[in-house]
C-alpha cells in the first residue's frame, strides 16, 4: 500500500514543477513584452533566413561575430557609462588610439628584439615594406629560418606588451573623464567630446594617418585560424570567445555586485544614493574608467580582427555604439538596462548591417532601413516608458 | 495589450513591406543561355568619382549579357566591409573588385576569397597580398607633381602665398597628392605654402580657405587636391572680393585636379586656371577586361593599370571640355 504522505509529495512536487514552468513562462512573457527589442530582432532574423540562403550559416554566423567583436566590447563599456546617467563621447576613438599606441610599442618590441637575435644595428621595423630584406640582409637559408624562429619565439611576449599598453592608454582616458566629469562636475557631453577630439588627434599624429600593419600573426589569427575546431573547415574562433567572456564579466559586474546596483542607483536617482550613503561622485568616475578600460580592450581586440591598427576606425564606431545599446533599452536618462538589453541591441544592430550585405541592397536603401527599425524601435521603448509612468 | 498589438501589426506589416521590397529589389533578370559570370564590388564610399570607377564595368557587363555585377558600398568602415566581401564570396561571385577602406584591414577577407577559388582584384588602394591578381589605381604622387608644375608656370619668381587644400590624412590619395605637389614646389623659395587640411569635406575647405584669406589676403595661387572643393574655394574668393576671371587682373592662380562636380562649370565659367582631369571611367573597362582574361585562364601582361590623369588649359576649353570625365557623364551623374 501506498504511503498517502507519499502520494501528496508526488503531487506536490508535480504541482510546484507545473507551477514553476507556468511561472517562468509568464516572466519569459513579460521579459518580451518590456523589451521589443527581442520581437523585432526574431522578425529580422526570420526575414534574412528567408530572404537568403546564406544568413544563417555557421560561416556567417562567426563573421557577424568576428567583425563586430570590438563594437561589441566597445558597448558595454558605453553601457556602463549610460545606465550611470553619463555619456562617453570619447569611447570610438579611444579605441582607435589605443590601438595604434599598442601596435606602435608592439613593433617596435618585437624588432628590436628580433633583430638583437638575428641581425642587430639594421634598426629596421617589421611594419616597414622592405623589413623582411633589412632584417635578412638579403640572404636566404638559414638567416630566413632564424628570423622566422625569432619572430615566433617574441610572438607570445609581444602580444602581451600590446594588450598592456591597449590597457593603460584606455584606462588613461576612462581616468582623465572620470575624474574630470564623477569628481568635478564637468558637462559629461563636452567633456568626452574633447577627450574625443584629443584621442583623435593622437591617433593621426602617431599613424601619419595610415593604419599600421605588421601585427604578430599569432594575434591575428585568433580571429580566423585558431580557435576550438568545429568541423575539419572551420573553427569557433578564440576571439568569439574572449568577447563572450568579457560579455559575462560585465552582466555579472552590472547586474550581480553592490558596485553595479550602485551605478544604476546613480544613474537613476544621485540624489537619492547620494542620500543613503553613497559615494555618487566615484561611482560615477569608475564607471567612466570602465568605459576606458573596455575601449583599451576593443582596441587590442581591434587588431585581432583587422590585423591592422585602423586609424580610420573611430568615426564610424560611436554612434553604431550609442544607437545600438540604446535600441537594446538602455535609457539616455540613466538607471535603466542591463547587459542583456545592450547585447540584444548590440546583436540586432550586427545582424542588420550583416544581413543587409546579402541582399545587395544599395547603401541608401540599407540607411533608410535601419532607420526605419530604429525608429520603431524607439518609438515602442518610448510607448512602454510612457505607460510604466 | 491593445497597444501591444498594435505595435505588433505595425512591426510585422513594416517586415512584410521589407521582405517584398527587397526581394523585388533583388529579383534576377532572365537567366542567359550561356554560362553566368559575376563579379561582386565593394566600395569603400558612395561619392560620384566612385561610381564612375566602376561604371565601365556595368557598361562592358551589359554588352556580354551574361554577365551579373552585385555592387556593396561599406560606407568607409572597414569592419563592414570585411563582413561585405566575405558575404560576397558566399554568395558564389566569381571575381571581386574592391576598394579598400583600409588596405591592411581586408588582408583576411582577400584571403579567403582566393581560397574559395574567387579571382581577386582591386581599385584606387594597393595591396600587398599574392592574392591580388590584378589592380587599377592612380599615380597620385605624380598627380601632385603635375598640378604643381602646372602652377609654376604662372610663377614670376617673386615672393607669392600658395593655399594647398589637404584632403583626409587617413586617405593615402591624399598624402601622395600633397607629397607629389611639395616636391616640387618646396625647392622654390619664393613661393610660401599655406596648407589648408579640409578632411575632403567642403563645409571645413570653405571656413580653411575664408580663415586663410583673412591673414593671406593677397594669395596668390591655389592648388586645389580635389575638385569636389571648387565651390568651396569659389564663395570663399567671392566673399573676400577675390574672385577675378583668369584674363582680369587680380585673379588667383589656381590649379584643381580630379575634375568632380562642381570642377568642370567652375573651370568653364573661367575661374580655374587648370583643370587636371582624372580619368576615373577607365578603370572600370580595364579591370573588366583583366577579370575576363583571368577568368579564361589566360595571363595578363601586368597585374597592374595607372589612370592617366591629363591637365587642361583656359585655351583649350574650346576644344577639349567635353572630353572630361564629368561632362561626358553628366547624365549618369545627375
Amino acid at each position: 500500500m501506498q504511503n498517502p504522505a507519499a502520494k501528496t509529495d508526488k503531487n506536490h512536487n508535480e504541482e510546484s514543477f507545473v507551477h514553476r514552468v507556468k511561472r517562468g513562462a509568464q516572466i519569459t512573457l513579460s521579459y518580451i513584452k518590456n523589451t521589443p527589442i527581442v520581437i523585432m530582432l526574431v522578425i529580422v532574423w526570420i526575414v534574412f533566413i528567408f530572404l537568403s540562403p546564406n544568413f544563417l550559416t555557421a560561416n556567417n554566423m562567426i563573421t557577424l561575430f568576428v567583425a563586430n567583436a570590438y563594437f561589441i566590447v566597445a558597448a558595454l563599456g558605453e553601457t556602463f557609462v549610460l545606465i550611470s546617467g553619463g555619456i562617453d563621447l570619447s569611447i570610438a576613438h579611444t579605441v582607435t588610439s589605443s590601438s595604434l599606441v599598442s601596435a606602435i610599442i608592439m613593433i617596435d618590441f618585437q624588432s628590436a628584439a628580433v633583430a638583437a637575435q638575428v641581425n642587430p644595428g639594421t634598426g629596421a621595423k617589421i611594419s616597414d615594406p622592405d623589413w623582411w630584406d633589412k632584417i635578412t640582409g638579403g640572404s636566404t637559408g638559414v638567416i630566413q629560418q632564424e628570423v622566422t624562429e625569432a619572430m615566433a619565439a617574441t610572438a607570445g611576449e609581444t602580444i602581451l606588451i600590446g594588450l598592456a599598453v591597449c590597457i593603460i592608454v584606455g584606462l588613461a582616458f576612462g581616468i582623465i573623464n572620470g575624474i574630470a566629469i564623477g569628481k568635478f562636475g564637468v558637462n559629461p557631453f563636452i567633456f568626452t567630446l574633447a577627450t574625443q577630439l584629443i584621442a583623435r588627434g593622437i591617433s593621426f599624429v602617431l599613424s601619419g594617418g595610415h593604419s599600421i600593419p605588421g601585427i604578430p600573426e599569432k594575434l591575428t589569427k585568433m580571429s580566423y585560424a585558431h580557435g576550438i575546431p568545429i568541423t575539419e573547415n572551420l573553427i569557433f574562433p578564440w576571439v568569439i570567445i574572449i568577447v563572450l567572456t568579457v560579455v559575462i564579466i560585465a552582466g555579472i559586474l552590472l547586474d550581480k555586485t553592490k558596485w553595479g546596483r550602485y551605478i544604476k542607483m546613480v544613474g537613476s536617482n544621485a540624489m537619492a544614493a547620494k542620500y543613503v550613503g553613497i559615494n555618487v561622485p566615484n561611482v560615477a568616475a569608475s564607471a567612466y574608467i570602465a568605459s576606458g578600460l573596455l575601449a583599451g580592450i576593443g582596441g587590442f581586440i581591434s587588431m585581432m580582427v583587422l590585423g591592422t591598427a585602423d586609424v580610420k576606425l573611430g568615426d564610424p564606431l560611436l554612434l553604431p555604439v550609442i544607437g545600438s545599446i540604446i535600441l537594446g533599452g538602455i535609457s539616455m536618462k540613466g538607471g535603466e538596462g542591463n547587459i542583456m538589453n545592450s547585447a540584444l541591441g548590440i546583436l540586432m544592430f550586427a545582424t542588420i548591417i550583416n544581413g543587409m550585405t546579402f541582399l545587395n541592397l544599395t547603401i541608401a536603401m540599407q540607411q533608410i532601413i535601419l532607420g526605419s527599425i530604429f525608429v520603431i524601435g524607439m518609438s515602442a521603448l518610448a510607448r512602454l516608458r510612457k505607460r510604466r509612468v | 495589450m491593445k497597444r501591444l498589438k498594435l505595435f505588433l501589426v505595425l512591426l510585422l506589416s513594416v517586415s512584410v513591406v521589407m521582405t517584398f521590397s527587397i526581394a523585388a529589389g533583388g529579383k534576377k533578370e532572365a537567366a542567359p543561355a550561356e554560362e553566368e559570370i559575376t563579379i561582386g564590388i565593394s566600395t569603400d564610399a558612395g561619392y560620384s568619382a566612385r561610381k564612375i570607377e566602376v561604371i565601365g564595368i556595368y557598361q562592358e557587363a551589359k554588352k556580354a549579357g551574361n554577365v551579373k555585377v552585385i555592387e556593396q558600398n561599406a560606407d568607409n568602415d572597414s569592419s563592414k566591409q570585411l563582413q561585405q566581401i566575405k558575404a560576397l564570396v558566399d554568395q558564389g561571385v566569381d571575381a571581386i573588385v574592391v576598394c579598400a577602406v583600409d588596405m591592411n584591414a581586408i588582408q583576411t577577407a582577400l584571403n579567403y576569397a582566393a581560397e574559395k577559388g574567387v579571382i581577386v582584384t582591386l581599385y584606387d588602394r594597393f595591396v600587398d597580398n599574392p592574392n591580388v591578381q590584378f589592380t587599377g589605381g592612380y599615380n597620385s604622387y605624380t598627380d601632385g607633381v603635375l598640378c604643381a608644375n602646372e602652377l609654376l608656370k604662372f610663377d614670376d619668381g617673386q615672393p607669392h602665398v600658395v593655399f594647398e587644400l589637404v584632403g583626409n590624412l587617413a586617405d593615402t590619395n591624399a598624402l601622395a597628392r600633397r607629397d607629389g605637389f611639395h616636391s616640387v614646389i618646396d625647392p622654390h623659395e619664393n613661393l610660401k605654402v599655406v596648407q589648408i587640411l579640409t578632411d575632403w569635406a567642403t563645409d571645413k575647405a570653405l571656413t580653411g580657405v575664408k580663415n586663410a584669406l583673412q591673414k593671406y589676403p593677397d594669395v596668390w595661387g591655389i592648388y586645389n587636391a580635389s575638385s569636389h572643393m571648387d565651390g568651396s574655394i569659389q564663395t570663399a574668393l567671392r566673399e573676400a572680393g577675390k574672385l577675378y576671371n583668369y584674363d582680369e587682373p587680380g585673379h588667383v592662380y589656381w590649379v584643381s585636379l580630379g575634375e568632380e562636380p562642381p570642377g568642370p562649370q567652375i573651370f568653364k565659367d573661367g575661374y580655374v586656371d587648370v583643370a587636371c582631369d582624372i580619368p576615373f571611367d577607365t578603370m572600370g573597362e580595364q579591370i573588366y577586361k583583366a577579370i575576363m582574361k583571368l577568368y579564361a585562364g589566360e595571363e595578363l601582361v601586368s597585374d597592374k593599370f595607372f589612370c592617366k590623369t591629363w591637365a587642361i588649359h583656359q585655351d583649350e576649353i574650346d576644344e577639349k571640355y567635353d572630353q572630361m570625365w564629368a561632362i561626358r557623364f553628366a547624365d549618369e551623374l545627375k
